[in-house]
């Protein structure tokens, strides 16, 4: 393979992939209280695992993954629909963020009309096979759903501390509720009604997005059952690109060949369910990363 | 006898004693955050590997963005991140077991800094030491090539604290004098130099009229570096002699050929692995054999400088 440079974008003057590109906010859906979803005015070919990366000038840029595009995903295209909305690139992408630290906050601040920047999709999606389940928790659930949209034969958990930190209630009619303090659906982890799905029919594959504990139990669950599956890990990301190291999990990049992983690959993966790099490149424990 | 054409062409060669069995070196600052990810590239057909620059105390560098790839190459301005020298030697432990030479990359603000992280560093026996005094990303990462005498200091005082360990000094392209610097790292006894790190450069987003980067300033690195990186290793080579890890956008064998021409006897490889992957490595070593196989070079030493008349 001789390395691809792309001295044509540059040359013919249009914005060259990597560099982040302002594009329009043309709507903004209040999810829960913490969360929205943004639908953005670019036309993108991403497939359900991958990312972009967000970036609001003057603050900093954040990985966050596609919750869609109206292209794939019917659900997406059915919000621009209901908004009566005709975006200029003839296409839209939606992200789903919750506020977690300033730059998450301000993103949240922002309206319809306002503009951000964004580059990608980056990153390996999830593989597409049907009679599978997923399984999502918090803000796991967008490259779920995103997934659960393009497939015909699927059943969709989502599992979540409490009832109003639930997300897409109202465009998934079948999913199946898990809620830890027993506020909707049933009371307990998502991992226990990813078993009792199991038991009912055996998928032909499982699809984990969420915190890593949880994603680790759904392995474990799956080799129990010799069920293949698939994760999507969250690394602390800079370049996106395969180079800065900042992402690394073990032996493994990340951004580029990941953020999806298989059973297999995360198995092998020394720091899988254990450690991250911090922001210093300092391994710690995933407690330690978690708590700041 | 056989023709050289048929035989497999000599690709091992020497930078400040230690032995490479491929001339192709992991650049400081690429991938290089922890130890099983360099022991990857390192398996994956690198010939040396150099960890991400280790600084005196943790630091978190810049916010993002601070990589971004522009068309002609890449600009970063990563900031020197480094969890601090003492939280590195786990990892340096775990680095004794990987299968090529191991260089650590060190930075910092004052001599004590380089020194100090030397002395702790030494008793994990990297191969050999390189001295960042070229990143163009933090506030005074440029200070030590402003001057002959302040990198004499520099460079003479960490030989004294190396012991036996080779010293790599890194060099800037923004330097009013390549060949004074290189001379001065040559008389303070450097073993070795590695040319070159990024050039300070800007990319601005016109849209957001704000340049991109968060830093707003970064390192150019990629093919756009690459015809002065073989400047400055063609000057530093001719003012010194010295061995030197030609670096700077080389992606392809035909490119880490012109380098050694320059007068690089290793070629650092960093950009090339967001062209090309980590496989970067084994690939462009293919095409350098294939390359000199059909010109008769039957070993890379052979070629070490040859554009100089
Ligand atoms: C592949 C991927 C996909 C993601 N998808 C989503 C999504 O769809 N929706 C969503 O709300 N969040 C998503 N995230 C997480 C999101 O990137 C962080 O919540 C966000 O960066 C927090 O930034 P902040 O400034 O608000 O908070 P900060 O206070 O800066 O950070 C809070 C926490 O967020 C994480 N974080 C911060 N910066 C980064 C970074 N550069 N890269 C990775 N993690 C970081 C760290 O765990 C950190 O402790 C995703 C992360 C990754 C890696
Ligand atoms: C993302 C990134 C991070 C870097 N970090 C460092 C570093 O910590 N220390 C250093 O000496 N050089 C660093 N460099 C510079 C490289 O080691 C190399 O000198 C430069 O990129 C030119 O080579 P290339 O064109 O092959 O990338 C970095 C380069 C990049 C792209
Ligand atoms: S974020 Fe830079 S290598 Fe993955």
């Amino acid at each position: 393979m001789k390395p691809e440079i792309e001295t044509e974008h540059a040359c013919k003057g249009t914005i060259p992939k990597n560099v982040p590109r302002m594009v329009r906010i043309l709507d903004v859906i209040e999810e829960n209280p913490f969360v929205k979803t943004f639908l953005l005015d670019i036309k993108m070919d991403a497939l359900p695992g991958q990312f972009v990366m967000v970036w609001l000038p003057g603050l900093d840029e954040k990985p966050m993954s596609v919750r869609g595009t109206s292209e794939a995903s019917p659900a997406v295209k059915a919000l621009l629909q209901k908004a009566k909305l005709k975006p200029n690139s003839e296409g839209a992408v939606a992200i789903t963020v919750e506020a977690r630290g300033p730059t998450t906050k301000e993103l949240l601040q922002k309206k319809p009309n306002d503009m951000i920047g964004i580059r990608g999709p980056y990153g390996k999606p999830y593989s597409i096979v049907e009679d599978s389940i997923m399984v999502g928790g918090g803000v796991g659930m967008p490259p779920v759903a995103f997934l659960a949209d393009i497939l015909k034969k699927r059943r969709l958990l989502q599992g979540a501390r409490t009832k109003e930190r639930l997300l897409f209630l109202d465009q998934y009619e079948d999913m199946r509720i898990s809620t830890d303090d027993g506020t909707l659906g049933h009371k307990g982890f998502v991992t226990e009604l990813l078993e009792e799905e199991i038991m009912k029919k055996k998928p032909k594959m499982v699809y984990a997005c969420g915190p890593e504990l949880m994603m680790l139990a759904v392995l474990r669950i799956c080799r129990k059952h010799r069920i293949p599956m698939e994760a999507s890990l969250e690394r602390y990301m800079r370049c996106g690109l395969g180079v800065c190291g900042s992402c690394v999990c073990g032996n493994r990049v990340v951004c580029v060949e990941g953020p999806v992983f298989n059973d297999k690959e995360l198995e092998e993966m020394a720091d899988f369910g254990k450690f991250a790099l911090t922001k210093s490149a300092r391994k710690v424990t995933l407690k330690e990363y978690y708590s700041g | 006898m056989k023709a050289a054409n048929e035989t497999n062409p000599d690709v091992t060669t020497e930078v400040a004693g230690i032995k490479l069995n491929s001339p192709l070196v992991l650049a400081s600052g690429i991938l290089g955050t922890s130890s099983d990810i360099l022991k990857r590239v390192a398996s994956e057909g690198a010939g040396a590997v150099t960890m991400k620059s280790i600084g005196p105390v943790e630091r978190e560098g810049h916010p993002n963005p601070n990589v971004i790839e522009f068309g002609f190459g890449m600009l970063n301005a990563v900031g020197l991140p480094t969890p601090g020298v003492d939280n590195v030697l786990q990892e340096m432990e775990e680095l004794k077991t990987s299968p090529v030479p191991v260089i650590a990359s060190v930075y910092g603000s004052t001599v004590d800094d380089f020194v100090m992280i030397v002395e702790k560093l030494k008793p994990y026996k990297p191969a050999a030491f390189e001295l960042d005094i070229s990143c163009p990303n933090k506030e005074d990462g440029l200070a030590f090539m402003a001057s002959e005498d302040v990198v004499y200091k520099l460079v003479s005082s960490v030989k004294k604290a190396a012991g036996n360990i080779p010293v790599i000094p890194k060099l800037s392209p923004n330097t009013h004098s390549i060949p004074r610097i290189a001379a001065a790292c040559k008389k303070a006894g450097a073993d070795a130099l590695c040319a070159i790190n990024t050039a300070s450069a800007m990319v601005i987003n016109i849209e957001a009229r704000k340049p991109v980067l968060a830093y707003k300033k970064g390192g150019l690195s990629g093919p756009a570096l690459k015809p002065i990186a073989v400047r400055c290793v063609y000057e530093a080579y001719q003012a010194t002699g010295l061995p030197i890890i030609g670096t700077g956008g080389v992606t392809t064998g035909r490119d880490a050929i012109e380098m050694i021409m320059a007068g690089a006897s290793a070629v650092g490889m960093g950009t090339a692995v967001y062209y090309r992957g980590i496989s970067a490595f084994r690939e462009v070593l293919g095409e350098m054999k294939e390359w000199m196989r059909n010109n008769n070079v039957r070993s890379v030493k052979e070629i070490i400088g040859a554009a100089h008349y």
